[in-house]
């Protein structure tokens, strides 16, 4: 089924681009701080240094790709009605 | 016990105790009393996850951490949080539209064979009684420091409390019981938070500075390195911290509560918001810990810091507070130990009884009754074993959790959700290599073999705390090597398996 497969695609690509871009930004965190203790928790702003401010950064940055998540899945779910739509007219 | 604690205490056991009987009367079918029948809305789950995963360790545990350790308790919070990300984006929609009752359910939806569900209700059964008693234990002790009782009665107080809610009130008891105690432990956090705050006046650089003053690493408090010494134990944590949450049973089983997959985002959404608010307010507290009774005091009362809170409560609130505190503590640990009891029912019950043993022939009326019997059966003997192991270390089970889940259940779902050659051996092998592995790395490894204080007084053979760096990728590699040897004879329809999966839609239907 073609509108399906566009709706699989887009979820796929979508989680792809998720996934990546997660891996590489929270796994900087222990790895930073393993490699680059000094640079990492040198106080930049006050006390916080880049290991804190990283931290936090994980947080919001959770919050931020679990609210696009939401938006695709959103969007995505218009299509999903489309799929259900043409499989109950093919039945 | 004084009297404000006494009130505090009543209150909420009989508070907890009016939502079973009401909930008792809801229970009637199976699939309420394994999935309060998908009746509860997003936001509602989301708040029970919250409730079912911060424990009294992360309450207590984690502020006491941040307070004597500084950064690396905090890191800790990190990784609680962010692996709710992967829970979102690759399983729990999944779960929700493949599973009825159980994990094993989801995975048996693929491959429906008795070996497999054996194994996996084996797996969700461990994890779940295997953190149920660590939970005991800390909380035994804790209720023992707080209120004044003994060790014995506090652990007999929670281990029938735990009891009577699953038993009589099923999943819909739990799940009130969680969401009362998320917002119980939400508004109080956020008041102690307050009261930090204006202890300070509002002002973070004294507050900063009384920190400093506060603990013996002064200027250090802020620095990584203080609690986990080597890069390769912090990110071996990391990982198994992150890849965790979604190889519990106990949480991803609370997606069978809600009615579709978008109230199962919204409950993901609703929970990573509250939890990651939470664990903001748990620093605000650990430097205020730090700052208000400082680094010695925490030592001499408690030396695992693990009354922080409570001792900060007491400070800036008198009794009162304290007492407040200490009764929040009391409905976390209740709600939690509710959560793994529920979860260990549905696989010995669900799994193991009805469909291993019985072959799936018993009455609706038999499999209620099982599952009742199975909850008291559970709920006695893990309260024995806390009861038993008083006096042993048993803290690491919490760690031995997290990194079984994410080395065994965790591969093993992913690669079913998604991997199209993934085969049963490969389950099979992927599940018992990630399980065993783990176990016997923790065995040699610090935690056990340690020549001051372990059960085998020996030089460790491993010198990591936290194997979760070596047992997931052996869990991910068996799964694939597993699959690749013994592939399945591809008569399995994947198209239409993933699109139940992602989507709910069952195109299988007039095939069967």
């Amino acid at each position: 089924m073609e509108i399906f497969e566009k709706w699989e695609q887009e979820r796929r690509k979508f989680i792809l681009k998720m996934t990546i871009f997660s891996i590489v930004f929270f796994l900087s965190l222990p790895i930073s701080i393993g490699l680059f203790p000094e640079f990492m928790s040198q106080p930049r702003f006050g006390w916080l240094s880049f290991a804190w401010l990283l931290g936090f950064a994980q947080i919001g940055v959770t919050w931020l790709l679990c609210w696009f998540y939401w938006l695709k899945a959103e969007q995505l779910d218009e299509l999903l009605i489309e799929v259900k739509r043409q499989l109950e007219a093919a039945e | 016990m004084n009297f404000t604690y006494f009130i505090f205490f009543v209150c909420i056991v009989v508070c907890t105790l009016i939502i079973t009987y009401w909930a008792a009367r809801k229970s009637k079918t199976t699939i309420q009393f394994y999935t309060a029948a998908g009746s509860l809305t997003g936001v509602q789950n989301g708040m029970a996850i919250a409730g079912d995963y911060i424990s009294a360790a992360s309450f207590l545990g984690i502020i006491g951490q941040i307070a004597l350790y500084g950064f690396d308790g905090f890191l800790y919070s990190v990784g609680f949080l962010v692996s709710y990300l992967v829970v979102l984006l690759f399983v729990a929609e999944p779960v929700h539209h493949l599973g009825k009752f159980s994990l094993a359910d989801v995975i048996v939806a693929r491959f429906p064979n008795q070996h497999i569900r054996w194994i996996i209700a084996l797996g969700s059964l461990i994890i779940s009684v295997f953190y149920m008693i660590p939970q005991l234990v800390a909380s035994g002790l804790l209720i023992r420091l707080l209120l004044d009782i003994d060790y014995t009665t506090s652990v007999l107080i929670i281990g029938s409390l735990m009891t009577i809610y699953v038993v009589f009130g099923g999943m819909i008891a739990t799940s009130w019981v969680q969401i009362v105690k998320t917002v119980l432990l939400l508004s109080s956090t956020f008041l102690l938070s307050l009261i930090v705050f204006s202890f300070y006046s509002w002002n973070m650089t004294d507050l900063i500075a009384e920190v400093k003053l506060g603990t013996p690493l002064g200027e250090q408090f802020f620095l990584p390195g203080h609690l986990l010494q080597s890069p390769l134990e912090m990110f071996s944590l990391y990982l198994a911290l992150l890849l965790g949450t979604a190889g519990l049973p106990h949480i991803l089983i609370r997606f069978f509560t809600v009615k579709n997959g978008k109230e199962v985002r919204k409950s993901v959404l609703t929970a990573s918001g509250i939890i990651g608010f939470f664990y903001l307010m748990t620093f605000v507290l650990a430097l205020g810990a730090a700052a208000v009774i400082g680094y010695d005091t925490l030592v001499a009362s408690d030396s695992t810091g693990n009354l922080a809170a409570p001792l900060l409560a007491r400070a800036l609130g008198g009794d009162f507070l304290l007492a407040f505190v200490s009764a929040v503590a009391f409905t976390t640990v209740v709600a939690v130990v509710a959560g793994l009891v529920i979860s260990a029912t549905t696989a010995f019950s669900h799994d193991i009884y009805h469909h291993i043993i019985k072959k799936g022939n018993t009455t609706e009326k038999e499999q209620l009754k099982a599952a009742q019997w199975s909850a008291f059966g559970i709920g006695i003997i893990s309260t024995l074993f806390a009861l038993g192991l008083k006096d042993i270390n048993v803290t690491f089970l919490v760690s031995l959790t997290f990194i079984v889940a994410a080395s065994s259940i965790f591969p093993v779902l992913l690669f079913t959700i998604y991997w199209r050659r993934f085969s049963q051996a490969g389950a099979i092998i992927g599940m018992l290599a990630g399980l065993f592995s783990s176990m016997i790395l923790l065995l040699i490894g610090p935690h056990i073999m340690n020549v001051e204080n372990g059960w085998i007084l020996r030089d460790p053979v491993i010198s990591l705390f936290n194997p979760g760096i070596v047992t997931i990728p052996i869990g991910f590699l068996s799964a694939i090597i597993g699959s690749y040897l013994f592939p399945d004879d591809g008569e399995f329809d994947f198209d239409a398996f993933s699109m139940k999966a992602q989507t709910g839609v069952d195109v299988r239907r007039e095939s069967r």
